[in-house]
């Protein structure tokens, strides 16, 4: 099991929200799309142009766009379903 | 008072707007983009004898607000008197929504769910069952689908049930025990209710745990030493933020509802829409997919403006004889009437013809969700001038008005995002501008030079932002919901483009008619001269242009329109084709009119939203950017051309 930043890890697979290190306003806005420490989220595409696009598998939410610094700062780990 | 207040709540895109219209005869906006709605609309309506008050407050996530859209309905619910609270669910994100139903529960207003959009959760094998929720929460649940109009009824009828009904206990959601015991003594401690506006004991002792800042300041203050305790006594207890300690205790709350409720089945739902999204949205084709887009959305407006400009220029070119004889008669009242004329001829056959193809494509396709896509691929280009993805809503909106552009940047979580959009919006050519760009090109220049000109004002836009963004700090951080696609809906473009159509037949149309006839009453009290000298200087000197243009940029102030209607009459000439303009002049009148001065409405909006210094910083701006851009224009033409 090893913990890296969602910016890190491959699309397609399922991870596991270990822990939100972002500023309390990012953490909000987070929260309120529903995304959530212990949520399994996994993401969809990557690219440098772009926004990190991920889903909820937990809540089975919309699509999520995130920017790159925040993507840094959302930490997963690599845990099967 | 017999005239209840009924407001709707719920999540960005859950469809309150949707069931707004469904109930009202006034059309609010929608768009499958998180956050259209951004200001309150309101609608009287009529059941059973009884008047309603009905009002659409902007999406919110939560209570929590961290927009400005969503502080207007934070606002609104704990200030103002409301009688009942729709929240309108988004089936297919029921947890989620959930959470909102759950703070707006602890209000203990009266509250009545409306289950929207079950029909399409159903599809994506979420089998939700309606009564059971009614039985856990305590309150009314009608499943409704709002598009297709269905369950609407039956909703009206429970909140004329609950709001005739007479008061009953609303229930409360139980957090769990360590936090439970807190919030029961914090809001045994609060004094009466007497002075909150809504909002229970309980409710602001919830948020003096989540969030203290709204509570009001004397309530905090008196109880200071007993919430810090109970903050710290979470914090070791959680081992996390107050906030967040509530947030979480919600999103279980939720969550258990979600799953007691509901059960898995299979899914029915195409798989065509997913693999179709994924392409969408993919670095590469995604992004050709974009540019073609783009294209063809303007293109169809340049060619069916011009289509239709055609044609009614073959019917409005019979009027003029028929007026001709007034000439004799009186030289005023034939003046009048040839102002007159022209501001017709200018409504029907310019900028109509331009304006309804596009407000159509907008509509057909601001409620299919591409609008977030757009945002998403363009969210890397727009860091490059200083913004982020989520800027692109208020500038596509920008492409048909800038008042409503402005009101859009609502959206944007924080000050220096809202304020640098705003600072660029004014330089987005709207609906008037297309007209006075497509009708000059496409009888002076040619469509070639319509695109340059596009690319032109983009390019302004980019170097624009840049330069603004070099004295600003660093944009915030992107988070973007990208609500699921739909397919777009010709009814729906239809009825939305004939309200607007005839919302500036009504409210646009008697303006620039008066306006024409203002042009004509000053030709004939010889008072053009005196503006024509102010704006000689510039117009002539430096930019090479005929002096007599100086009057329709005055005008241009109050409608933008009227710059492309007067331009003939200012010249003396009966059709813009006529208009005695080189190349070289022509575009560079577009350019510097294109970005010359944020008009009446853009100003009056600016000033509201964000205060007379940036109103004049913008206005200074656009001046400078015109006038710079037109002289580059005029000297390329010089030297190359």
């Amino acid at each position: 099991m090893k913990i890296l930043s969602l910016h890190q890890v491959p699309s397609g697979k399922p991870f596991k929200i270990i822990e939100i290190t972002a500023g309390l306003e990012a953490r909000k806005k987070l929260l309120a799309l529903g995304i959530h420490v212990g949520d399994f989220i996994s993401k969809i595409n990557q690219t440098r142009w772009s926004p990190v696009l991920i889903r909820n598998l937990t809540t089975h939410s919309s699509k999520i766009a995130i920017g790159h610094g925040l993507a840094r700062k959302i930490m997963v780990e690599d845990e099967q379903l | 008072m017999n005239s209840f207040k009924i407001v709707l709540v719920g999540q960005p895109n859950a469809g309150k707007s949707t069931l707004f219209n469904v109930l009202s005869d006034i059309k609010a906006a929608t768009a499958n983009f998180a956050g259209t709605s951004v200001k309150i609309i309101q609608s009287s309506i009529e059941l059973q004898g009884k008047v309603f008050q009905l009002l659409d407050l902007p999406g919110t996530y939560s209570l929590n607000a961290v927009d400005e859209a969503e502080k207007i309905t934070q606002k609104y619910l704990l200030h103002e008197k409301i009688d009942l609270i729709v929240n309108v669910v988004d089936s297919t994100l029921l947890a989620r929504s959930l959470e909102l139903t759950a703070e707006l529960l602890e209000l203990e207003l009266p509250l009545v769910v409306a289950l929207n959009m079950q029909d399409e959760a159903e599809k994506r094998g979420l089998k939700i069952d309606p009564q059971k929720l009614e039985k856990r929460l305590g309150v009314p649940v009608v499943p409704t689908a709002a598009l297709y109009g269905k369950g609407v009824l039956q909703l009206m009828e429970r909140c004329l049930d609950k709001l005739t009904g007479g008061a009953n206990p609303q229930p409360v959601l139980p957090y769990t025990a360590h936090v439970e015991t807190l919030v029961q003594k914090l809001a045994q401690a609060l004094p009466q209710t007497g002075d909150l506006d809504n909002g229970s004991r309980r409710f602001y002792a919830i948020k003096a745990i989540e969030n203290p800042a709204m509570v009001p300041e004397n309530l905090r203050r008196s109880l200071s030493a007993m919430i810090a305790s109970a903050c710290l006594e979470i914090r070791d207890f959680h081992h996390r933020d107050c906030f967040e300690s509530i947030a979480y205790e919600r999103h279980h709350q939720a969550m258990k509802l979600s799953e007691e409720i509901s059960s898995f089945t299979s899914r029915r739902k195409a798989q065509w829409r997913d693999r179709f999204d994924r392409a969408l949205l993919h670095p590469l084709f995604g992004r050709f997919f974009l540019l073609g887009y783009f294209l063809v959305f303007f293109s169809t407006i340049f060619f069916i403006g011009n289509l239709l400009n055609g044609w009614l220029a073959f019917v409005l070119e019979k009027i003029p004889p028929l007026i001709l004889p007034l000439r004799n008669y009186s030289g005023f009242l034939w003046l009048t009437a040839d102002g007159l004329f022209q501001g017709l001829a200018g409504s029907l056959g310019i900028v109509l013809p331009y304006f309804i193809p596009l407000i159509f494509l907008n509509s057909l396709f601001e409620d299919t969700g591409y609008l977030s896509r757009i945002a998403f691929l363009l969210d890397g280009l727009l860091h490059r001038i200083g913004l982020h993805g989520k800027s692109v809503a208020a500038f596509i909106l920008g492409f048909g008005c800038t008042a409503p552009a402005l009101y859009a940047t609502r959206i944007l979580e924080n000050k220096r995002d809202r304020l640098l959009s705003a600072l660029l919006l004014p330089f987005i050519p709207c609906s008037a501008r297309h007209a006075v760009i497509f009708a000059l090109t496409a009888a002076l220049a040619g469509p070639l030079w319509a695109l340059i000109i596009y690319l032109f004002v983009l390019l302004v836009i980019a170097a624009t932002g840049k330069l603004i963004s070099l004295f600003l700090a660093k944009p915030g951080g992107l988070i973007m919901e990208i609500p699921d696609l739909k397919p777009p809906s010709w009814r729906g473009a239809m009825v939305k483009t004939g309200l607007k159509v005839k919302e500036f037949t009504i409210q646009v149309i008697p303006l620039l008619l008066l306006g024409s006839m203002a042009m004509a009453w000053l030709g004939y009290l010889r008072l053009e001269p005196l503006i024509n000298d102010f704006f000689s200087p510039l117009l002539q000197g430096v930019l090479g242009l005929p002096a007599r243009l100086g009057t329709t940029l005055v005008f241009g102030f109050f409608r933008k329109e009227l710059i492309i209607i007067m331009a003939s009459q200012a010249l003396g000439v009966s059709t813009v084709s006529l208009l005695p303009l080189t190349l070289s002049q022509t575009v560079v009148f577009i350019v510097f009119v294109t970005l010359y001065f944020p008009c009446f409405a853009t100003f009056v909006v600016m000033w509201k939203e964000f205060g007379w210094k940036t109103v004049s910083a913008s206005a200074i701006l656009s001046v400078l950017v015109a006038a710079g851009s037109a002289y580059l224009f005029k000297l390329l033409f010089l030297f190359f051309i």
